[in-house]
């Protein structure tokens, strides 16, 4: 995991979702998706991505090997970006499960790379709380920006998440 | 997106680029003509646009090297140019009277990008 030096244990984990460039874009993509809900349907959004991640920590946990979670990652910010771009809000019975399906995503792409099982397991802790916080914190910002230069900017915060996202799949697929 | 691979699009630094080129420079001259391009032929332009710079460049990318930060990089570095081009718009309106050359400004520099494309 490590991917700032120095942090490891709790804080390691706490940093990771904000330090992997793939999962900070899928997760503001999925802010800017909660954000154009009321807060009732947020919470939820942020619960049914709390659930996912609990699960896909547990399978790291439990010993999983490799998925294509990190694909599933891009693809939900392809997905949610481009929803943000065209100012689409989604159904919270939709945004729901692709938050739970984020989650589990997320989880199952941040396997800790220490050796120590206490380090290990503090580190996915703290992977845990800091994608919660994450999205919790950008999803309440995105809510707050009501004004209408605001709403353009998210929009275009979206497309740059989808393009990103995007490229680098094509990448992967392609070579 | 290998340029050994077979090419889902034609590559426009080849020779090909054409096809990226026209929708742009027509909206250009209808920019440099004075007359506002339609939303739908701008919205054309800038989407054929996208596709072909996000596949120029997308091609740039060394074996090996980070795939996303590249592409932060190159995404973000293309909407600061955007920025910049829709001040420079917004400053051919001269919206404060501060500026009477600007739309003929503007107007120029969309004739020279137009036929420099």
């Amino acid at each position: 995991m490590g991917p700032f030096a120095g942090a490891t244990g709790f804080a390691g984990g706490l940093l990771h979702p904000l330090l992997m460039p793939a999962h900070l874009i899928a997760l503001i993509g999925l802010a800017l998706v909660a954000g154009r809900h009321p807060s009732w349907a947020r919470a939820a959004i942020v619960a049914a991505f709390a659930l996912g991640l609990a699960g896909g920590l547990g399978g790291i946990a439990w010993g999983l090997g490799e998925t294509p979670a990190g694909d599933v990652l891009l693809v939900a910010a392809v997905a949610c970006g481009a929803l943000a771009a065209a100012g689409t809000m989604v159904s919270a019975w939709l945004a729901a499960p692709a938050a739970l399906v984020c989650g589990a995503a997320l989880g199952l792409d941040s396997p800790p790379e220490s050796i120590s099982l206490r380090e290990a397991a503090l580190m996915l802790v703290g992977t845990g709380c800091g994608g919660i916080a994450a999205l919790a914190a950008f999803a309440m910002a995105a809510g707050a920006l009501a004004r209408l230069w605001q709403g353009v900017a998210l929009r275009v915060a979206g497309s740059w998440i989808a393009a990103i996202a995007i490229l680098v799949l094509a990448r992967r697929w392609v070579s | 997106l290998s340029r050994h691979a077979p090419h889902p699009v034609p590559d426009c630094r080849d020779g090909d680029g054409i096809v990226p080129a026209i929708p742009t420079a027509l909206v250009l001259l209808l920019l440099g003509g004075g007359v506002p391009a339609p939303v739908v032929l701008a919205i054309v332009a800038v989407s054929n646009f996208a596709v072909f710079h996000g596949y120029a460049h997308g091609t740039e990318l060394p074996p090996g090297s980070d795939a996303i930060a590249f592409s932060a990089g190159f995404v973000v570095a293309t909407g600061l140019l955007h920025l910049y081009g829709i001040g420079l718009g917004y400053a051919g309106m001269d919206l404060a009277g501060r500026w009477p050359e600007g739309p003929a400004a503007v107007r120029l520099i969309g004739v020279a990008i137009a036929i420099a494309d």
